[in-house]
């Protein structure tokens, strides 16, 4: 075994050249994999991140007819306790603000009419702070003006900065809303806008508004009710013992029956499962590219074998087995796999180290292309993904080691008498 | 020690049938030093692939000390090829990147020797063959004869029932190759191994002790020097 261990790390440096260029082409699969991976997963986390911190919160508590018909926001399933339930969770130690979220159309009084779909939030601005980070995403409109955050009781609303470009509406210009209140019935708020938002996630910027609490449960007849209350908890917390606490502490909430507790993956599940395929997905075409490289150690082994393929027939001759040929050369193979991935590695680990530190602004590239499914614009940085690395690398040098079985196999079916007459 | 008992070997090419070896009975002993000679195409170096257990007979049986090489499967012969019989190539075959003493200690360590034994032997057939001091030398800073005499210990260093050589001498000027011929001598006298080479070079027919010559895949002349 040590002969042959000796002997394919001998041939590893015999063409150092082809070695060399074929290792490159590893490490350069490897390290995109890598690199590309990190992306992928930094921008998944980041985009969590944001949903949790603008979209979702970290859980919520909802009717369950509510949360069964969830693509439709329907406000007559909403919670006719919200006073109680915000307090009992409040009394268990969570940070919980009661929200009315509905589908909505928004125009510009003064333009020209057209609608846009929206998702209408109508938020209490004080409670609302402790679990979301809207405030600090208000930013100075184009024309100058500092925005403001929402009074309570003042028929104010807060726009995403791109819807507010599409509605051509600025700083305290009007706009109206078109929504169903709790009963059914079409009804139309208007207000002034207040602020404009710049958060990091799309949806927030394009597809959302905000009005006061107060004015948004007078127009759809739903005073002293919400249809969420939305709870938030520290990033890294384990979901499930936390819902069940949550749950408990609603559980003792006379007519609390029929609600339910969602973490932020139920709510944004079908979110994540498209995220995760779309990375999935990406990977998909990564290996690809791993694969090709793996190809050229297969070529680089078929040369090698033909090469070599009176020498196999001399060893052969004097009775070393075929197997302990192959194995030799499985060995060699799986050689160019390790200094390509280590190569490799090291390439992704760098590269790595910049997009986690510093990122990547993507931001002009974003705005061109619009929503493309993260919950993520401009800096997209990379997060340390290291199974992947170490995946990278041991799949590397097992492929690699794989590729040598092909040609292996069809230099040792020849004949030792063929072999020896190679030229 | 060898018995070729009528030896027939047919290969196609294409769709012709060449009939290399058409019955050949010989025998063998005991630490002869012979030669099959014949022209090209004779079927000198079918016959030494037979003996070798590199290839098998189409019809007829060779025994290797009594043991019918036919009988094995590609294993045993493998196995029998590695304790037995020791090869010498026409271009000597080294192992570019193994030094002289890597080479022969190959031989070896496919025998599964203690690392000790195995530098002890190697070293003793090093000096046997006069390559004392250059165990550390690759074949590419070695002249041709060197190469040659590194391949000879590589097959003698097991101590092998039979040596083959295959045209040893073809790549070598006549100097060298006699000087080859003469240190295969020694050996087969020293090691008492069964010698058996192939050859259409007179110079070399002229060491040999016993000359079988070939002719169409027949023996037509076995003759013993005294």
């Amino acid at each position: 075994m040590w002969f042959i261990l000796s002997l394919s790390l001998k041939n590893l440096f015999r063409y150092k050249r082809r070695t060399f260029l074929t290792a490159i082409a590893i490490a350069a699969g490897i390290a995109a994999f890598i690199a590309i991976d990190g992306v992928l997963l930094g921008a998944e986390l980041e985009s969590v991140r944001n949903l949790v911190k603008y979209e979702t919160g970290s859980a919520r508590i909802m009717d369950s007819t509510y949360w069964k018909n969830h693509d439709f926001l329907l406000p007559k399933y909403h919670l006719n306790n919200r006073d109680q339930i915000l307090k009992a969770v409040t009394d268990a130690g969570y940070a919980a603000t009661p929200r009315i979220t509905v589908l909505a159309e928004v125009s510009n009084a003064a333009g020209n009419g057209d609608q846009y779909p929206c998702i209408l939030a109508g938020i209490d601005p004080g409670m609302d702070e402790r679990v979301f980070s809207l405030k600090e995403t208000i930013v100075v409109s184009p024309d100058g003006v500092q925005g403001q955050y929402l009074s309570p009781e003042k028929r104010e609303i807060l726009l995403g900065k791109e819807l507010a470009e599409k509605l051509d509406a600025g700083i305290n210009d009007a706009v109206m809303v078109k929504t169903k209140t709790a009963s059914g019935q079409y009804t139309t708020l208007d207000a002034v806008v207040t602020g404009l938002l710049y958060t990091t996630d799309p949806i927030i910027n394009s597809g959302m508004i905000f009005m006061p609490l107060s004015y948004v449960e007078d127009a759809l007849l739903m005073q002293g009710r919400a249809t969420d209350i939305v709870i938030n908890f520290p990033e890294f917390a384990e979901l499930d013992p936390e819902i069940t606490k949550i749950a408990q502490a609603v559980s003792g909430v006379p007519g609390s029956e029929n609600t339910v507790v969602k973490s932020y993956l139920e709510i944004a599940s079908e979110y994540l499962t498209i995220s995760q395929t779309k990375r999935g997905g990406t990977s998909l075409i990564l290996f690809m590219v791993f694969l090709i490289a793996a190809i050229g150690v297969s070529n680089t082994m078929l040369i090698a074998v033909f090469e070599r393929t009176r020498e196999t027939g001399m060893m052969r001759a004097l009775g070393m087995r075929s197997g302990s040929i192959l194995l030799s050369l499985v060995i060699e193979a799986t050689g160019i796999g390790f200094i390509g991935g280590l190569g490799g590695v090291i390439l992704g680990i760098l590269a790595n180290i910049y997009m986690v530190n510093w990122g990547l602004d993507f931001s002009s590239l974003m705005s061109e292309m619009g929503n493309i499914g993260y919950r993520s614009i401009g800096i997209f940085k990379s997060a340390w993904n290291f199974s992947t690395i170490g995946n990278a690398f041991v799949y590397g040098m097992i492929y690699s080691g794989i590729m040598a079985i092909f040609p292996a196999c069809i230099a040792l079916r020849r004949s030792i008498t063929k072999s020896l007459q190679d030229k | 020690m060898v018995t070729v008992k009528k030896a027939v070997k047919d290969y196609t090419a294409g769709k012709v049938i060449v009939h290399a070896l058409r019955g050949v009975d010989i025998l063998i002993n005991k630490g002869e030093f012979m030669s099959i000679a014949g022209p090209s195409g004779s079927g000198k170096t079918t016959l030494l692939n037979l003996i070798g257990c590199l290839d098998v007979c189409t019809s007829g049986d060779i025994l290797i000390e009594n043991e019918h090489v036919g009988n094995k499967n590609k294993i045993e012969r493998t196995m029998l090829r590695r304790k037995k019989i020791g090869f010498v190539f026409q271009s000597f075959n080294l192992i570019p990147v193994l030094t002289a003493f890597e080479n022969i200690a190959f031989s070896l360590s496919l025998l599964g020797l203690p690392n000790d034994e195995i530098r002890k032997r190697t070293m003793k057939i090093l000096d046997e063959v006069g390559l004392g001091g250059l165990e550390k030398r690759f074949p590419r800073e070695m002249s041709g004869g060197q190469q040659q005499r590194v391949a000879i210990a590589r097959a003698l260093v097991k101590n092998p029932a039979l040596v083959l050589a295959d045209e040893p001498t073809a790549n070598l000027d006549s100097t060298t190759g006699k000087e080859i011929l003469k240190l295969m001598e020694d050996l087969n006298k020293k090691h008492e191994s069964t010698f058996i080479f192939s050859t259409h070079d007179a110079m070399v027919m002229d060491f040999a002790h016993r000359l079988v010559l070939l002719h169409d895949g027949v023996i037509v002349d076995d003759k013993k020097k005294n």
